[in-house]
């Protein structure tokens, strides 16, 4: 089970090549049960942010994020979940002047 | 199942409207839109006036309920007054609860937050504060956050985001910054109430995630600004870099004033597309962010936010439809070298 440190050391180390799937828009951490908002005791994942998720049938195999990703640990490897989260594009947060952009979100 | 927020937001149709926008689906249609429920909720309504638009009455919502200062975890109706009064001396209080026809019990909170003008976000305001509405002339508007110093020197500056004050990092030193921001009307003949002073610069890649904060800073003459926080009327109390999953933030900004949020996400690193010159955009990676709940919209960037104690954790930047973003103040107060001006 992948502890909050192990994550955030997954979220570090693949961070890079998470982001470089489509529609990614940001890589973090949380606890793979919601509800579990304190402590470490509950399995983290790698959260990737996406601007709009897509069903998995249709995306070719490249284009589908990966399960797990692993870190390395003292005897062996540790498989850390990742969740996909639908968080819309994130924007810089000035008064946006042109109201819709394109993808139907009121930008900022 | 009815959710309690379902319920309190048909109750809060009710309250102001006389009549429910819409039945969450949570709850049974035919109930409530029966002649005899409409008829209901038509008078509740109108008993309510004095406690939703009587005098001193700010507005009215739906959030967590208070007692004694503290969180209950019960989510209420609230009433936001400019301030408490005892009881007695109101000719029509708050009632503790609510009841339209069915949907009895609705639980009320009256919540202090001082006057609010709604227009005083975007209008000219002086003295000037944190949570208004400022920007360099290219931009079209942003939130002052707080107020720094540097090196221990008497000079005092505005603190907000690059993008808001340097025009993604666009700008000159010495540019005006206007209070109103340009898309409230401000001109730089008129409403200029700092001068851009030093911003951090973005580093542009098309990976990685080197960038920590979207800040700058312009000088401001101390007689054109007071220090407290809009709407809390007390600059922040310091500063905590102490930030937790679930943690409730709080800011105010010069579009959606004071508002509430909970982090979501401490390891944040995401990337957004700023100008690298006039008309060429270009990825920023940043990392070590924090996501919370939406508790912004657009013009809200530069808000300081605040821990439950008032003790500055971030500065607001950006957004999504579900999300809000913030840079940790350490992070910011490091990279551009100065103090926050805190104060109780």
């Amino acid at each position: 089970m992948a502890t909050a440190r192990q994550a955030t050391r997954a979220a570090q180390m693949h961070a890079e090549e998470l982001s470089a799937y489509p529609n990614v828009v940001a890589i973090g951490t949380r606890p793979v049960d919601a509800s579990a908002t304190k402590g470490t005791e509950a399995e983290h994942a790698v959260a990737v942010y996406v601007s709009r998720k897509v069903p998995g049938e249709q995306l070719d195999d490249e284009e589908r994020l990966p399960a797990y990703v692993e870190v390395p640990e003292p005897g062996g490897t540790e498989r850390v979940p990742v969740v996909v989260v639908e968080s819309g594009v994130i924007e810089p947060e000035a008064e946006d002047t042109t109201a819709v952009r394109d993808q139907g979100y009121t930008s900022e | 199942m009815a959710t309690i927020s379902d319920r309190l937001e048909l109750a809060l149709d009710c309250v102001t409207d006389g009549r429910p926008s819409r039945v969450p689906r949570s709850l049974p249609t035919e109930e409530f839109t029966t002649e005899a429920f409409r008829a209901e909720a038509a008078a509740v309504a109108e008993r309510a006036v004095p406690w939703t638009v009587g005098s001193g009455v700010q507005g009215v919502g739906i959030g967590e309920k208070v007692t004694e200062g503290q969180p209950t975890g019960e989510l209420a109706l609230r009433v936001y007054v400019d301030r408490k009064h005892p009881k007695a001396r109101i000719d029509n209080p708050v009632p503790d609860q609510v009841d339209v026809g069915d949907l009895r019990g609705v639980i009320t909170d009256v919540i202090a937050i001082g006057p609010v003008e709604a227009e005083l976000f975007v209008d000219r305001t002086r003295p000037c504060m944190p949570g208004c509405g400022i920007g360099h002339p290219k931009v079209s508007a942003g939130t002052l956050g707080a107020f720094v110093r540097r090196n221990g020197n008497d000079a005092l500056f505005a603190l907000s985001n690059a993008h808001v004050l340097a025009d993604d990092g666009l700008a000159a030193r010495g540019d005006p910054v206007l209070q109103p921001a340009a898309d409230d009307g401000g001109h730089d003949a008129t409403d200029t109430i700092a001068l851009l002073e030093d911003f951090v610069p973005f580093e542009f890649g098309d990976t990685g995630f080197p960038n920590l904060v979207d800040a700058a800073i312009a000088r401001v003459e101390g007689h054109l600004v007071d220090l407290a926080i809009r709407l809390l009327g007390r600059p922040p109390a310091g500063i905590t870099t102490n930030v937790r999953r679930g943690m409730r933030v709080h800011k105010v900004g010069r579009t959606t004033d004071l508002t509430t949020g909970i982090i979501q996400d401490v390891h944040l690193r995401l990337s957004m597309m700023y100008r690298r010159a006039a008309h060429d955009r270009a990825r920023v990676g940043f990392r070590d962010q924090v996501l919370c709940t939406r508790f912004t919209q657009g013009g809200d960037s530069g808000s300081l936010v605040l821990s439950s104690s008032n003790r500055a954790v971030g500065l607001h930047f950006a957004g999504s439809p579900s999300s809000s973003v913030f840079n940790r103040i350490g992070h910011v107060l490091e990279t551009l070298d100065v103090d926050l001006v805190v104060g109780e």
